[in-house]
């Protein structure tokens, strides 16, 4: 529990910052709602904001599912043959540099108002760091035991289940991590771009309305599920490797 | 008579590099009969590991012959459990998953792999470890826990590449003279690579000495100390004679080497002898001259 004090307080510090600009500077509380106001608003609007966080939080889920699975398994194809390696690693650093706000609307073109755009704009950017994760967590098998398994008779399926998967955890889940904090920015954005729900949509609304106080507290709802969403992931990774953050301990 | 476990005749390897050929193995030939303890010592680079790779079938000779029992080998299974300097203990596996590993690449279901290391961990001193994690051993233990995952494995041979090398002096010594004890209960075929002169003498039944690249046999010693040894057969006046004989082959080499600086006399002990490290004695009396 002491751990989670120097975060809460600092939040705290940051959002009385506010408190006091808000009241007290240059802006009206129409334009920059005080917190009070944020969370006033939010809670009086808490039905609508709950029925448009639902479909934001199924697009990040599935997106984030078909993600992992392409990430997978893009990795275990470039970890398998150098010339794929060679050939595709240069379109999916290029992949990365498309510009998802422009790239929304046309999903929404392409593929319709359903959840297919919200899960390909998630996928396109939170599957990236998930495979250089694992390519890098690959590589780092360890040699001796690579040439150990190999005079054991292990084949490929046999040395990647029994090393180079278990090797590539700790650095996969620090490309998780790091790709479930655009999971939300991603929905958030397919959702503006498609009139069907969601927190994104319920932002376009609020904002068209002139309802500041109703944008920020739809941001603060963002800002805990992609907490919540970190969290997870900190927690499976405890759970799937309990004895990494022992070892790393004993390390230092 | 059967045929020797391991029978290796004018060996040679050659790797491609940038600079071109490099000659690492230059034909050397070696036996090792069932249940026979031998030692291969030589300098840094002499392609003691290349012949490891040879013989488990993950490098391809350049010329020569290797025999197991007679035969010319697989490519796959050799029946031959490589166990390398650095323990390469899986940091997620218990101890007894560990010493399984070997079993379930084999195909034996993970519950029944376990089992077995299980059994085996209190002739490996790890009696009451089998789920304890890598990083919670000490450096002798763990490797004792990679002795045992090579053992486990049921293969007729065991090869082992410097297994104590990187172990501080004390724990070395300790497991020098636990193998040595339990060598005599089982009576594994055992090749080892050593450094270390008198661990080859403590153990072995024969030493082959190897030169600088590209590598051939200089001297192959007969190890003809009672079983079983203690320290002291190490220490005695035999003993002390076989590690003089060893390291007069090695510096032999290390003087021709050096284009015949020194003439290639009695070589003080103790010099640079092409990568050889001579530590001060097990038992702290430093390498000495045999009584004349």
């Amino acid at each position: 529990m002491r751990n989670a004090l120097p975060p809460v307080l600092a939040a705290l510090g940051l959002i009385v910052l506010w408190q006091v600009y808000a009241s007290a500077g240059p802006l009206g509380d129409d334009v920059l709602p005080p917190p009070t106001a944020v969370a006033e608003a939010g809670w009086s609007d808490r039905g609508d904001l709950a029925r448009a966080t639902m479909p934001t939080v199924v697009g990040v889920l599935l997106g984030f599912s078909v993600s992992l699975a392409v990430a997978f398994v893009l990795s275990v194809l470039l970890d398998r043959s150098r010339p794929a390696r060679r050939a595709i690693m240069p379109l999916l650093i290029g992949s990365q540099t498309l510009p998802i706000i422009v790239l929304a609307p046309l999903m929404v073109l392409w593929f319709g108002l359903g959840l297919t755009p919200k899960i390909l704009l998630v996928t396109l950017v939170t599957f990236f760091p998930v495979v250089v994760g694992l390519l890098d967590g690959y590589a780092s098998s360890d040699r001796d035991t690579t040439t150990l398994l190999r005079t054991m008779g292990a084949g490929w399926w046999t040395e990647f289940r029994l090393l180079r998967l278990p090797a590539a955890m700790p650095s996969f889940f620090t490309g998780l991590r790091i790709s479930i904090t655009y999971a939300v920015v991603a929905v958030i954005f397919a959702e503006y771009a498609s009139p069907t729900g969601g927190l994104g949509v319920y932002m376009q609304a609020a904002r068209n309305s002139f309802r500041p106080d109703l944008v920020l507290a739809a941001v603060a709802v963002c800002a805990t599920l992609t907490l919540a969403l970190f969290a997870t992931t900190v927690a499976v990774q405890r759970a799937v490797m309990p004895w990494y953050a022992d070892a790393r301990r004993r390390d230092q | 008579m059967s045929p020797p476990r391991i029978e290796v005749t004018d060996l040679r390897k050659t790797f491609a590099s940038a600079s071109g050929p490099v000659e690492v193995l230059g034909g050397v030939s070696l036996h090792v009969d069932r249940g026979e303890f031998v030692s291969i010592v030589g300098p840094s680079g002499s392609g003691k590991s290349t012949l490891f790779g040879l013989l488990t079938g993950l490098l391809e000779p350049t010329g020569g012959r290797i025999l197991l029992d007679g035969r010319s080998p697989d490519r796959s299974n050799r029946g031959l459990a490589w166990m390398p300097q650095a323990d390469a203990l899986l940091p997620w596996r218990t101890v007894e998953r560990n010493v399984a590993l070997g079993l379930e690449v084999q195909g034996v279901s993970p519950a029944r792999a376990r089992a077995r290391a299980r059994d085996l961990l209190p002739t490996f001193g790890l009696d009451g470890f089998a789920r304890t994690h890598p990083h919670e051993l000490s450096g002798g233990m763990r490797q004792r826990a990679a002795f045992a995952r090579t053992v486990a494995q049921g293969r007729d041979v065991l090869l082992l590449d410097e297994p104590f090398g990187a172990l501080d002096a004390l724990t070395r010594t300790d497991l020098q003279l636990w193998l040595a004890g339990l060598w005599q209960a089982e009576r594994w075929t055992v090749l080892l690579i050593s450094h270390d002169i008198r661990e080859a003498v403590l153990l072995s039944d024969r030493v082959y000495v190897l030169g600088p690249r590209p590598a051939t046999v200089q001297a192959v010693i007969d190890v003809d100390l009672p079983r079983p040894r203690s320290l002291d057969d190490v220490l005695s006046a035999g003993g002390v004679d076989l590690e003089r004989q060893i390291l007069s082959a090695l510096a032999g080499q290390a003087t021709s080497a050096a284009e015949g600086r020194d003439g290639g006399g009695a070589a003080p002990f103790g010099k640079h002898d092409g990568g050889i490290v001579v530590r001060p004695g097990l038992a702290g009396g430093g390498v000495q001259d045999p009584p004349q």
